[in-house]
């Protein structure tokens, strides 16, 4: 149950999380994507394949990051999501939102090669 | 003769007759010489009894003369004088290799005597009379000299011509030799031998005698002489005078030189000098080792040993040896005797002489006599110190004890302790330093010599001083040399040359903690130690001693200190929750703290400082002791935390083991603000919050560090300011909370008002529904929308998130569905136009799946389209299923979607089940989800029930399923049955 943050080349960082994204570990996903927003750091990529289950609450956050990222001219974007998870995504239509990757490499030369056209 | 004469006589009668004349003629001739030898026997036998009556007067004479050898010898003389003539005429008696004159007469003339001559091993004529005890007659020394046995020496110009030598036997030694001697040959016959022989057995008998009595005599003489000294000795109690007595007195009585008297070193058995006949010699350090030397030799062997010939002895050491800066006595004969008292060698007498052979048994008896009088004057004298000593050393500590109990306080007992022991112990500086536990070093509390006031207030670390860091750890006594220089100032000027300085550690028990370690000088060296150059070792068993009355005193009276400040510490806590409790309103609580602060700790200004939570800053609170400059800053001073924390460092505090104190390092301002130079903070802690400081500034004179006391009362009233603030808190708190569960059960109200009927009255339809906010308010909602053409919107919702704003997004989502509802009728148009009309309002972080769709009742048509909420269930009346499924995109997250509506055609009987994920996301305690498995089965299950016995059922089953777990999500369910 816990949320952490590696620093890749390019000021590109992953934030990984580990166990059911509840009201029990949201507020740390949410604390280490403002701190590092805040930063600005915002070239970001979320590695989810260790959680099985987001809630509305973590969903929110993971927009709320996604606009300040953006806004920064950054982006934020998704990898590793389960069977299950890709359904709750699907779901909520937010395969549309966010880009989504198979494994985070993918998430980041996505994200380098997008910087660089 | 006679016998030749008949033996002639059977020779001479041959015929008968002239047989019987010559008969008558033998008759006759027989006759008259039987006559004549009877007349001549008579005169012989006159003659004899006439020599025996002179040779016993002689001898009664002699015998009667009695025990002067000299006279003895004289009387012989002229005894023997009756019996033979001799113009040369001598008594003498040998003493071991020397033969004494005592009586000599040449050509009748007396001469001086005693005269002594050495005859050695010589082999004249009186060695060979000694040797052989017989007599010998000489008639010519001209005619015998080869035949004599001995040749003789002589002593006369005029040598003698006849001579007759007698020994002196007596027993089985002869002691002496008689002779007569003549310048005529042939002066001394058979008989004059005979006769001296007699005169001379008897005189033998008398000479031993004589000089049995002459010893016995001497000794009683030298007795007497040693029992004088004995006497004299006595009188003496101290040892070194009792020695130096014996060895003068020894000295001059005997006139033996030198004379020793050496102690034995109970460890080492070396021999140490104590005195010496000798001036010129310094005992001090003077010492022979165990085993050395004829003293050596008596202290190991406990008995006298005599050396009469030291230059032969391998065991002797000349006194160069022992000293060698002077020039040794010429010995040439040694005795040295042990003293010995009840089997304990005290040590050895040692009498030396430059006479070899000096010392016989007489000698010998009569210094054992003395060492034994000495022996015992030495352990009388001993005991009486010893007994002395522990009578002054019980008055000593007695005093101590005395002093003690008069003190009534730490200070008035380490000054009388200081006082007293170099009163007691001779030392001429003794100084109390104690340990202060808190501050963790030592301090100078006391001094004996009232000049030494550079010892006032010293502190010694752990590290400063060797010494003291050893006794610290070793607990031990420790005398040292090496003194750090506020010592030295110190002590006495002239002590300062060689200073040695014993600590002794201050220590009740074993176990017990150390109160610190008393300081004194080197001792005086005692007399009666002096051969170890140490200390006498009752004085430091006296130190010792005071030593540990002082730890038990230091204890007792920290003791009675600690307990009065407790109380003392009690009583102004009390007063300080006394003000605490009787008050309600904070401010006059903290206000009456800090008038009652500076009273009670005696600092100079205190102010009370009070978080502001919502803020993080402190801001100050009631304050005392502050200057109305300092009451101006304070009314504008604001400090936030990162402010506060950048001024103060949190020091542990070893005597608050939960608590800590913020050392102050003041702004220029706080200085001002308080007065002081130094100040402390307390945090003002409780239920874990911190809640404020409590700032106080210490009096400017006065810059000790705070004591372990006033920090314990000032924590102390910090902790009951810091609870009636947070009590404050608490109830402000518990108001504000009554206030806010007030308002949200009425945004509760206001919000289930929103909610439709749960079943309202749809044509061909059974409805019914759930709704269960997991907080007060829920970001949940469903609705049912009577539309003007007949038809009816139904709506289940989802606000990502919950509580208030996810409360008040539903609000403002409903209200646009709601409206946007009734004026358009394709169900993908109305969300799209609703996420637009939401997205506007940027600021919002939320977003709302809504799941919308029209009902015709008359074509039973259902119209339908999906913002990213869980898609319905459809049971048909057989209980197969079907997802009402559409893709979508949540509402509020891109500012425009596309989306399409799909439809549907339902039969009687058919069950729409609309549902939030609260519903399938509801956990057990394993986070096993109920599920849309679980859902989809008790909704068949219950599927030939009314719609509201279904909303049951499932409800129902979440809650079996869940267990004790508590709800995290908020949970809506609709259940739409056709009849």
């Amino acid at each position: 149950m816990t949320i952490s943050c590696e620093k890749l080349a390019g000021d590109i960082w992953i934030i990984s999380s580990s166990g059911r994204l509840d009201h029990s570990l949201n507020p740390q996903l949410e604390q280490s994507l403002n701190d590092l927003l805040n930063e600005k750091q915002n070239r970001l990529i979320v590695d989810l394949s260790h959680s099985n289950y987001i809630n509305s609450g973590g969903l929110r956050c993971l927009v709320t990051a996604w606009r300040q990222a953006r806004e920064q001219g950054g982006d934020l974007r998704i990898c590793g999501l389960n069977n299950r998870m890709e359904e709750i995504f699907s779901l909520i239509g937010f395969d549309r939102v966010f880009s989504i990757h198979r494994t985070h490499e993918d998430a980041r030369q996505a994200m380098v090669n997008e910087s660089t056209i | 003769m006679f016998q030749s004469l008949n033996a002639q006589a059977p020779m001479m009668g041959t015929p008968w007759q002239s047989i019987s004349l010559i008969i008558l003629v033998g008759a006759i001739l027989v006759t008259t010489m039987l006559l004549w030898r009877r007349f001549f026997s008579r005169r012989m036998l006159i003659r004899r009894i006439a020599e025996l009556e002179t040779l016993s007067v002689a001898g009664r004479a002699i015998v009667a003369s009695e025990f002067d050898v000299m006279a003895l010898s004289r009387l012989i003389a002229e005894e023997a004088n009756k019996i033979i003539e001799a113009p040369t005429f001598q008594v003498g008696l040998f003493e071991d290799h020397r033969y004494r004159l005592l009586y000599w007469m040449i050509d009748g003339l007396e001469q001086n005597t005693p005269q002594s001559y050495d005859v050695g091993e010589t082999d004249g004529l009186i060695n060979w009379v000694r040797n052989s005890q017989s007599p010998l007659l000489v008639y010519d020394f001209a005619r015998e000299m080869n035949k004599l046995p001995a040749q003789p020496t002589y002593v006369s110009q005029s040598p003698p011509r006849s001579a007759l030598f007698i020994p002196l036997v007596s027993g089985e030694e002869t002691v002496g030799i008689i002779a007569a001697q003549s310048n005529q040959p042939q002066s001394f016959g058979e008989q004059d031998k005979r006769r001296l022989m007699i005169l001379a057995n008897q005189s033998a008998a008398a000479f031993a005698n004589a000089r049995l009595f002459e010893q016995a005599q001497m000794r009683a003489a030298h007795l007497e002489l040693v029992s004088q000294i004995a006497r004299q000795v006595n009188a003496v109690q101290d040892l070194d005078e009792i020695f130096d007595q014996v060895v003068a007195l020894t000295q001059e009585t005997f006139d033996f030189d030198p004379v020793n008297i050496f102690s034995l070193d109970l460890l080492s058995g070396d021999a140490l000098l104590q005195a010496s006949s000798d001036q010129a010699i310094n005992i001090h350090g003077a010492r022979l080792l165990a085993g050395q030397g004829i003293v050596g030799a008596a202290a190991t062997e406990r008995e006298t040993i005599v050396s009469n010939n030291t230059e032969q002895d391998q065991r002797f050491v000349s006194q160069l040896q022992l000293h060698q800066e002077v020039a040794p006595p010429d010995t040439k004969a040694e005795i040295a005797i042990p003293l010995i008292v009840n089997d304990e060698i005290l040590g050895v007498l040692d009498v030396q002489s430059p006479v070899p052979g000096v010392f016989t048994e007489t000698e010998k008896t009569v210094l054992e006599a003395l060492a034994a009088e000495v022996a015992s004057a030495i352990h009388k004298a001993r005991q009486l110190a010893w007994q002395q000593e522990q009578a002054w050393i019980t008055t000593a500590q007695l005093q101590v004890a005395e002093a003690i109990s008069r003190s009534s306080n730490l200070d008035e007992l380490i000054s009388a302790i200081t006082r007293l022991t170099p009163m007691l112990t001779g030392v001429s500086l003794c100084s109390i330093l104690l340990w202060d536990d808190e501050l963790e070093q030592y301090e100078v509390t006391g001094y004996s010599d009232s000049d030494s006031e550079s010892l006032d207030a010293v502190m010694v670390r752990i590290g400063d001083w060797h010494a003291l860091d050893a006794v610290h750890v070793g607990r031990q006594s420790l005398s040292t040399r090496h003194i750090p220089d506020w010592l030295t100032a110190a002590l006495p000027k002239t002590h300062r040359q060689h200073p040695e300085i014993l600590l002794l550690p201050l220590i009740v028990s074993e176990h017990a903690q150390s109160q610190g370690v008393m300081v004194v000088d080197q001792l005086p060296v005692t007399l009666s130690h002096s051969e170890h150059n140490e200390p006498d070792p009752a004085r430091i068993d006296l130190l010792q001693n005071i030593a540990q009355q002082t730890a038990q005193a230091v204890e007792s009276a920290r003791l009675r200190v600690a307990q009065e400040e407790e109380a003392w510490v009690n009583t102004a806590l009390l007063q300080v929750a006394e003000a605490v409790n009787s008050l309600i309103d904070l401010n006059e609580i903290l206000d009456t703290i800090v008038r009652l602060v500076p009273m009670l700790v005696g600092v100079q200004s205190i102010v009370i400082l009070i978080r502001d939570r919502d803020q993080k800053l402190f801001v100050p609170g009631p304050s005392f002791g502050v200057g109305s400059m300092g009451r101006g800053l304070l009314a504008t001073l604001e400090i936030d935390d990162q402010e506060f924390q950048s001024m103060t460092s949190p020091t542990v505090h070893a005597r608050l083991p939960s608590d800590f104190v913020y050392n102050v390092r003041l702004p220029a301002w706080l200085e001002t603000v308080l007065e002081a130079q130094a100040a402390y903070a307390f945090p003002l802690n409780a239920q874990g919050r911190l809640v404020g400081a409590m700032m106080v500034g210490m009096p400017t004179d006065n810059n000790q560090p705070l004591s372990a006391r006033r920090l314990n009362i000032l924590n102390g009233i910090a902790q009951q300011a810091a609870t009636a603030v947070v009590n404050n808190q608490l109830y402000r708190e518990s108001a504000e909370r009554l206030r806010m569960q007030q308002e949200l059960d009425v945004a509760r109200d206001i919000q289930a008002s929103f909610l439709p009927d749960g079943s309202p009255d749809i044509p061909g339809s059974d409805v019914a529904s759930l709704w269960l906010a997991a907080r007060q308010v829920s970001g949940d909602f469903y609705d049912f929308l009577p539309r003007a053409d007949g038809t009816w919107g139904i709506v289940i919702a989802d606000v990502a998130d919950k509580g208030v704003p996810a409360a008040l997004f539903m609000a403002l989502s409903r209200t646009i569905l709601r409206t946007v509802g009734f004026n358009r009728k394709d169900p993908a148009d109305v969300l799209m136009r609703v996420n637009e009309i939401i997205s506007i309002d940027a600021q919002s972080d939320l977003f709302v799946t809504i799941f919308y769709a029209v009902w015709n009742p008359k074509t039973k048509e259902i119209l339908y389209a999906n913002g990213g909420h869980n898609p319905p269930l459809l049971l048909d009346r057989k209980g197969d299923l079907r997802l009402l499924k559409a893709p979508g995109i949540a509402l509020g997250v891109l500012p425009t979607i596309e989306l399409k509506s799909h439809s549907a055609h339902l039969r009687s009987g058919d069950m729409l089940i609309l549902y939030t994920d609260g519903v399938t996301e509801a956990v057990n305690e394993d986070f096993d989800e109920f599920g849309m498995e679980r859902l989809y089965l008790a909704a068949r299950a219950a599927r030939s029930q009314s719609a509201h016995s279904i909303v049951e059922t499932i409800s129902e089953n979440i809650y079996d399923h869940a267990g004790g777990t508590p709800q995290f999500d908020d949970v809506t369910l609709v259940v739409m049955k056709l009849k």
